[in-house]
């Protein structure tokens, strides 16, 4: 190894659109460790694809520096090509050719390569790079003879044949009905990780992202607004973007004041930390499963606000309890046992340690 | 013509949600395809009688059985040399039109070549400009003896002979390649726009090299693309009169288009119809041959269909360091398929006599030519011109709209065998079409009904030729729009015909003013059925300027051909405004 999987440095990259430019990655930064699973997460149209194609030199940023594996494969006035990048793919709709069946498909990658593969070795590793992908015995078929799911592993195994030293996932799973996206999720993070291999992962499934992910990048309007590991990003949201983005949240607009106390519309709330400078207007964002609900007022417990519950909804594992406080409308999370009902009067504790001070 | 090539859709449309009590819809849809079968007759007709020719003496329709023209076709030493004659015309249109189309195709669709537009534009310009038009201007530039450059090479360079033969078989395969890279280029780049971008990007990422991912997905995956844009070219060198006679007629170098001519129309002795009845049933069959085995690949390409993204460009290859190449390939075209050939018929035209440019010919430069015209003879090419341009397109678009109707939105089984028949003029050479309704004209039609020869004949054969077009048109453009919009306007009270007038048609006019305007360009272009039916009453534009041409009046012949162009001028521009946003469904 020499050096960081991949880096990326200042990364900007606009494209002409109808006469004005947009800029879809605006000075984008970040380094890979060795073995994690890096994602890049966001809504559609924040630059994820855009920058992910940068890496894999299918795109030429307009500046930044690219570095896979100690090797600068972006620069200003060097560009290394796609084919000559240590790298893998996996695109959006995959990309399997129709025209060639399983057994060829991921063997391309061994026989156009500079390096020559032997005959044996090729059908060895592609072997044994459909075994990891569960798709042995299924080499003679004609690549469009495969469900969805059993492309996206051949493209998958496609990707890992050449054993490279980063994997590019492009939201893989998209593609995918709800119930093998689920399945799909636990066995390409069990493959990632015994193949060890470093992965740049794309997607705006935020589930996918929190649960697949060693780290998170969120990114919004060609920004990375957030990086930080899944709990982080979940727990403490940077920004009100990143808050509402990952997650269902209740925001409470407030001012600081002294003692680590956040004044506001409905009631002064203790927070943890110092909650910061007196007198600065801040956004409290509290998770609706962080909110404890009580039906009878609670006695010496701090940070409770009354409110009307306006409707339960019940989404199987839990109730989304819709709790109006003032003029807002909270969702809380409870257990499906709830008992309150349409227009009946219940108190919200927020946990002090529970709550995101969002300057 | 993205049809053709990329979605074989219209061949067999999916069938429409059945939801709906089957009471309804028969009434308009029967009466259409009632209406239909005349046409769909006529076009199945014609193609039987010319088999049926075929096993007659003479071609006569009530001369006895006979095997004498199939045996004169590969035994008679002169008609064998036409056969062979073709198959060397052909290949060499083929190899021509195929490497510049696809070449020009994947340079503007897969590098970072750019002049996206321009180029589009001028390969529909190229489809339109007629072929006897670029005929003239190689006969100008390489006539062994009076073309320009071969006078130039052989008093520059001392040669004994002229280094370059234009007038000979290749030559005629290259001009009519030259032309026919348009075509191939249109429905190359569609198939190329319609490859998902990711199966190339694909290759790259696995470390593939530009070419071989060119070598080993990209064409081999627009491999129906390329047979398709290959036997439609094929087809149409086969059928089109204009270059082999332009070209090869002085020096009795005979085609099966003008072989056909020739036959039918003899300067001296009886016209022969027999042997080339003959030659066309074989041309239909290989005809059909090859349309059966382009849409067994288009069902093989069917299955290619994995999941697939939005269909997104893949990044373009940069040219770098080879942008000179590209250039040399793109402008060398442009200029040696159109400008300079065009340059060539524009400095004849004002010359007495042909001779190559030079400061003594600049001294004899004048309009003379265009003022000597004879304006009657002009004015009788002009209105027929006109009429035809109308009327043609008209009857076509009419006929393909209720083909169309009937093929898309019935659930009869009867469909499938109007779709085929809509197919047919476009697998078989139009020559075919225009010589049996030549014959059938002659025997069967006489007195006050008597076709032979007339505007109406001429009118109806090109508007059966053109329901191929028109109906792959229309059939594509009523795929998109959902029956369900129909179904609610039945549910809002609409009757049938109310919701076709009120909801369909409006949808589909862009479609409709679009394939009536191509159809009116190609209808003036066209040399090949007027000179077939050939009479008093079909003397277009294109005829008078080859009538002219063939008497030896050149100058006069190359002004008329450029007084077409003029004509033609405000209808392409119409046209390519119309058309801004789709270029590449410019197709005949
Ligand atoms: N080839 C392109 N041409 C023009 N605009 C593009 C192109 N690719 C991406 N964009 C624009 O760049 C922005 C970011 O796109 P993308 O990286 O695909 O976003 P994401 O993958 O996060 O959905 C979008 O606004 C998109 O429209
Ligand atoms: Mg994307």
């Amino acid at each position: 190894m020499t050096g960081t999987p991949l880096a990326v440095h200042g990364l900007r990259k606009g494209f002409a659109d109808r006469g004005t430019t947009v800029q879809a990655i605006d000075d984008v930064g970040f380094d890979v460790r060795e073995g994690e699973i890096y994602t890049l997460l966001g809504p559609s149209g924040c630059g994820k694809t855009s920058t992910l194609r940068a890496v894999a030199g299918l795109e030429r940023p307009d500046e930044g520096r690219i570095v896979i594996d100690g090797t600068v494969v972006t620069e200003t006035g060097c560009f290394v090509p796609p084919e000559r990048r240590d790298i893998g793919m996996v695109f959006q709709s995959y990309g399997i050719w129709p025209h060639m069946n399983v057994f060829e498909n991921a063997a391309f990658p061994l026989k156009v390569g500079r390096a020559k593969v032997p005959k044996k070795e090729v059908r060895q590793r592609v072997e044994s790079a459909l075994a990891a992908v569960h798709l042995a015995g299924y080499e003679g078929r004609m690549a469009t003879q495969l469900s969805g799911g059993q492309q996206q592993r051949l493209a998958l195994a496609r990707a890992l044949v050449r054993r490279p030293k980063l994997l590019l996932l492009d939201e893989p799973l998209s593609n995918l009905d709800a119930k093998l996206r689920q399945a799909m999720r636990a066995e390409l993070a069990t493959l990632q990780q015994e193949l060890g291999v470093t992965t740049l992962f794309v997607t705006h499934d935020q589930d996918e992202a929190l649960s697949m992910s060693s780290r998170i990048a969120v990114m919004q309007a060609g920004r990375i607004v957030q990086e930080g590991t899944p709990r982080d990003v979940y727990q403490r949201p940077a920004t009100r973007f990143v808050a509402d983005f990952v997650g269902t949240t209740n925001f409470l607009d407030g001012t600081c004041a002294a003692g680590g106390r956040v004044e506001t519309t409905v009631g002064a709330f203790d927070v943890a930390g110092d909650g910061g400078r007196a007198g600065a207007d801040v956004v409290l964002a509290v998770r609706p499963e962080s909110v404890r609900l009580h039906t009878d007022e609670p006695v010496g417990t701090p940070n409770v606000v009354k409110g009307e519950v306006e409707r339960v909804m019940f989404v199987g594992e839990c109730v989304d309890c819709h709790v109006r406080v003032g003029d807002a409308v909270w969702v809380t999370r409870q257990d499906p046992g709830l008992a309150a009902r349409s227009g009946d009067g219940v108190w919200l504790e927020l946990p002090a340690d529970r709550i995101s001070v969002i300057a | 013509m993205t049809q053709l090539t990329t979605a074989p859709a219209p061949a067999a449309p999916p069938e429409p949600p059945d939801t709906r009590p089957s009471r309804r819809r028969p009434g308009a849809l029967g009466v259409l395809t009632a209406l239909i079968s005349i046409p769909a007759l006529c076009v199945v007709g014609l193609l039987a009688l010319v088999g049926y020719l075929g096993f007659r003496v003479q071609g006569s329709p009530d001369g006895a059985f006979t095997l004498g023209n199939y045996r004169a076709l590969f035994g008679n030493a002169q008609v064998w040399d036409v056969v062979q004659n073709t198959v060397v015309y052909v290949g060499v249109t083929l190899v021509v039109a195929l490497f510049f189309g696809t070449a020009i195709a994947l340079l503007v669709e897969r590098t970072d070549f750019g002049w996206e537009r321009t180029i589009g534009t001028i390969m529909v310009l190229r489809l339109l400009i007629p072929g006897f038009f670029t005929a003239m201007g190689w006969i100008f530039l390489f006539h062994p003896r009076i073309g320009a450059i071969n006078q130039w090479a052989m008093d520059g360079l001392g040669l004994a002979s002229a280094p370059i033969n234009i007038v000979s078989l290749v030559g005629m395969g290259v001009v009519e390649g030259l032309a026919l890279s348009a075509l191939v280029f249109t429905m190359v780049s569609s198939g190329l726009r319609s490859l998902d971008g990711s199966l190339e990007e694909a290759a790259r990422a696995s470390g593939a090299r530009p070419w071989t991912v060119l070598r080993r997905v990209t064409l081999p995956l627009i491999y129906p693309s390329l047979l398709g844009a290959g036997l439609f070219a094929g087809t149409i060198a086969i059928s089109s009169l204009d270059i082999p006679l332009i070209m090869g007629l002085s020096n009795r170098i005979y085609v099966f288009s003008s072989y056909l001519y020739v036959a039918t129309n003899p300067s001296a002795g009886q016209p022969e119809y027999g042997v080339p009845a003959a030659f066309s049933a074989v041309m239909i069959l290989l005809a059909l041959g090859f349309s059966l085995w382009y849409q067994r690949t288009l069902r093989a390409g069917r299955k290619y269909q994995v999941v697939s993204g939005k269909g997104y460009r893949p990044a373009r290859v940069r040219l770098g360091r080879w942008r000179w190449a590209a250039w040399l390939l793109v402008g060398g075209y442009v200029l040696w398929s159109i400008v300079l050939p065009m340059l060539m018929v524009v400095w004849i035209s004002l010359l007495p006599f042909v001779q190559k440019p030079s400061a003594a010919a600049m001294n004899v430069v004048s309009l003379d030519n265009y003022a000597n015209l004879d304006w009657s003879f002009v004015g009788r090419g002009l209105t027929t011109s006109i009429k035809l341009m109308v009327l043609a397109p008209t009857l076509a678009v009419l006929m393909s709209l209720a083909f169309a109707f009937v093929v898309v939105r019935s659930r009869s089984r009867g469909r499938f065998v109007y779709d085929l028949v809509a197919f047919l003029p476009q697998a078989v050479p139009s020559t075919v079409f225009a010589f049996g309704a030549m014959i059938a004209a002659l025997y069967w039609t006489q007195g006050w009904y008597g076709l032979y020869g007339t505007l109406t004949l001429l009118v109806v054969v090109t508007a059966l030729i053109q329901l191929a077009f028109g109906t792959r048109m229309f059939n594509a453009g009523l795929l998109q729009i959902h029956t369900e919009l129909e179904e609610a306007a039945a549910m809002s009270g609409a009757s049938t015909w109310t919701a076709v007038r009120r909801i369909t048609l409006p949808l589909l006019r862009p479609v409709v003013t679009y394939t009536w305007l191509w159809l009116a360009l190609l209808s003036l272009r066209d040399l090949t059925v007027p000179t077939l039916i050939g009479g008093q009453d079909t003397l277009t534009l294109s005829v008078a300027s080859w009538t002219l041409f063939n008497t030896g009046q050149v100058g006069a012949s190359s002004a008329l051909t450029l007084l077409m162009i003029g004509l033609m001028t405000p209808v392409v521009v119409l046209f390519l405004l119309l058309t801004r946003k789709n270029e590449g469904k410019a197709i005949s």
